[in-house]
């Protein structure tokens, strides 16, 4: 197969984290009848993945344990608003996730926390698979992994860190920052090859 | 803005617009579906590359739990503080029979004339010749006291009655600990019902009546303080002037003539806010650093540093601690040299709460 480069493609419809089963959707109904079940279900299913997600985001396993109640707790008391139809399950906790976590690293600004004590957060190993079918369907897994496989290191660790916050404006700028515009310009090359890429599973 | 549309999604969904830039961003997304569409994708993606790149990590079921209870899922939480004040009323109640029982132990003892009450065995301790000489209990012989009386059959009733006793003392004893450690438990912070904590801070030479929060409380500012406090965690509407400006007041009351301080820590929520008044700016290269002491911790531990520009006067500042398990028993403010916070100690500290009694 030829490789070529294709120009950005837009209205592009990746498909990704879609709910195939139904099965978060259907719990986020039964939430939003008040069913603790369900919160109990959904809890067990996502938490793990929310934690580490929050954990990378923040760096601290204790705010993001707390992130991570609290998005459940949003979760909960949103359940009756969500239209699963403008967006997948996970995505809605994903982007609830990250808007607690954007609002704690603002408020480090306030009273920043002590660099020289960091808490003990688990990074994961990047050799480690953690291929959750009940949180992202397989395929996403696979797609998502090789498209991220096509980027050069520099751009997929600034994709990478991006989707962490690592460039967010609610974050005290470090001095071993790289400069935005360098920032910039390896994620429009990294977000071009990955929709590119990705865009080949939807032809 | 960037003129890339897919770009300002991006920049939008990795928070990298500042808040003019975000509002435009959204305001636009309102009326272009297809930036709409673009920020919707670009969410899709960022949730795609976090769960493909994240180990998920083992959240404890006690996390579940919390989330029940602060949803008002569970109907644990309303036994909690049954079983609490049930708690600590047994053990009072168990205390007061211990005490009271032992006493008529000790008076049948001492009398040596009156055989306890519904028991088959007759002979307490007798005494010596020596009137109003308590008898000691047979095992403390060992220590080397005398046991009083020679006669084996009044001893050996008396060391059965002794030993069932210190048992019942040890067993007392050993539940008075066991609610008490499970009273710790239940009184662990549940989220959203905890009150904030509030103490007052003083240079550390400042006397106790001197600091005393309730002084002149008709024109302190605590009420007003607290009074926000409670609004925030109830959700009612602000009516009072900002924390700062109850601060204020301070200087009119006459109450502080020296740098005063005042945290209030809502451990459920790991939210405290510190009004500090007549603290002077800190000199050039130093900064002011806050502290936290817990009643189990041996260290304080580092909470933050005061934005040097604005530690001076009057003024207010958020911070967390960065755990809801962490329960305050006091707040040390130090002035240390920039980007060195230290210890506190005797010399650098400038403020401390709550003070301690004098002795």
């Amino acid at each position: 197969m030829v490789e070529i480069e294709l120009s950005p493609i837009h209205a592009l419809r990746t498909g990704l984290c879609e709910d195939s089963s139904g099965e978060a959707a259907g719990l986020l109904v039964r939430m939003a009848q008040a069913d603790a079940a369900a919160l109990g279900e959904l809890h067990g299913l996502w938490s793990p993945i929310l934690l580490g997600i929050a954990c990378q985001m923040l760096g601290n396993q204790r705010e993001a344990e707390k992130v991570v109640q609290e998005t459940f707790v949003h979760l909960w008391q949103r359940a009756a608003g969500y239209d699963p139809h403008q967006t997948p399950p996970f995505v809605w906790a994903f982007t609830v996730m990250l808007g607690f976590c954007s609002e704690r690293l603002r408020s480090r600004r306030r009273v920043p926390r002590p660099v020289a004590h960091p808490e003990p957060i688990h990074p994961p190993s990047p050799q480690e698979k953690s291929d959750h079918t009940r949180v992202l369907a397989a395929d996403d897994f696979q797609r998502v992994r090789a498209a991220l496989d096509h980027l050069t290191p520099e751009e997929r660790n600034t994709l990478v860190a991006a989707v962490f916050l690592q460039f967010s404006q609610a974050r005290i700028p470090q001095p071993q920052d790289p400069p935005l515009s360098v920032v910039k310009n390896h994620l429009r090359q990294a977000l071009t090859k990955t929709r590119n890429y990705l865009s080949r599973y939807e032809l | 803005m960037n003129s890339d549309l897919y770009d300002s999604a991006a920049w939008r969904a990795f928070q990298m617009l500042d808040a003019e830039e975000a509002a435009i961003f959204d305001e636009a997304m309102l009326h272009d579906p297809v930036l709409r569409s673009a920020y919707l994708e670009m969410g899709r993606l960022a949730a795609a590359i976090a769960a493909t790149t994240t180990v998920p990590l083992d959240a404890q079921a006690a996390h579940l739990d919390h989330l029940q209870i602060r949803l008002g899922l569970n109907a644990k939480h309303l036994s909690h503080f049954w079983l609490a004040a049930s708690g600590w009323t047994t053990a009072v109640v168990l205390a007061t029979l211990l005490t009271l029982h032992l006493t008529g132990i000790i008076d049948r003892m001492d009398g040596g004339n009156a055989a306890p009450s519904g028991t088959s065995a007759p002979a307490p301790v007798s005494t010596t010749s020596q009137a109003g000489q308590a008898a000691i209990p047979a095992d403390r012989t060992s220590t080397g006291a005398p046991v009083a009386g020679k006669d084996a059959d009044s001893k050996t009733p008396t060391n059965v009655e002794t030993t069932r006793l210190n048992q019942e003392i040890a067993v007392l004893r050993d539940n008075l600990e066991k609610f008490q450690h499970r009273d710790r438990v239940l009184f662990e912070v549940v989220p959203g019902m905890a009150l904030p904590i509030v103490m007052a801070m003083n240079p550390p030479d400042v006397a106790l009546e001197d600091s005393s929060l309730m002084k002149n409380e008709e024109s302190s500012p605590l009420t007003a303080l607290l009074g926000d406090a409670l609004r925030a965690l109830t959700g009612a509407p602000t009516e009072t002037a900002p924390t700062v400006d109850a601060a204020h007041a301070l200087d009119a009351t006459g109450l502080s003539k020296h740098p005063t301080a005042i945290p209030i820590y809502d451990a459920a929520r790991d939210s405290g806010t510190l009004v500090v008044s007549d603290l002077p700016a800190a000199d050039e290269g130093e900064d002011y650093n806050l502290w936290v002491t817990t009643a189990t911790g041996t260290r304080p531990i580092y909470v933050g540093t005061l934005p040097a520009n604005s530690a001076a006067g009057t003024d207010s500042f958020d911070f967390s601690l960065g755990s809801t398990m962490v329960l305050p028993s006091g707040f040390v403010l130090t002035k240390d040299p920039q980007n060195a916070p230290a210890n506190p100690t005797a010399a650098n500290t400038i403020l401390q709460g709550p003070p301690t009694p004098p002795r």
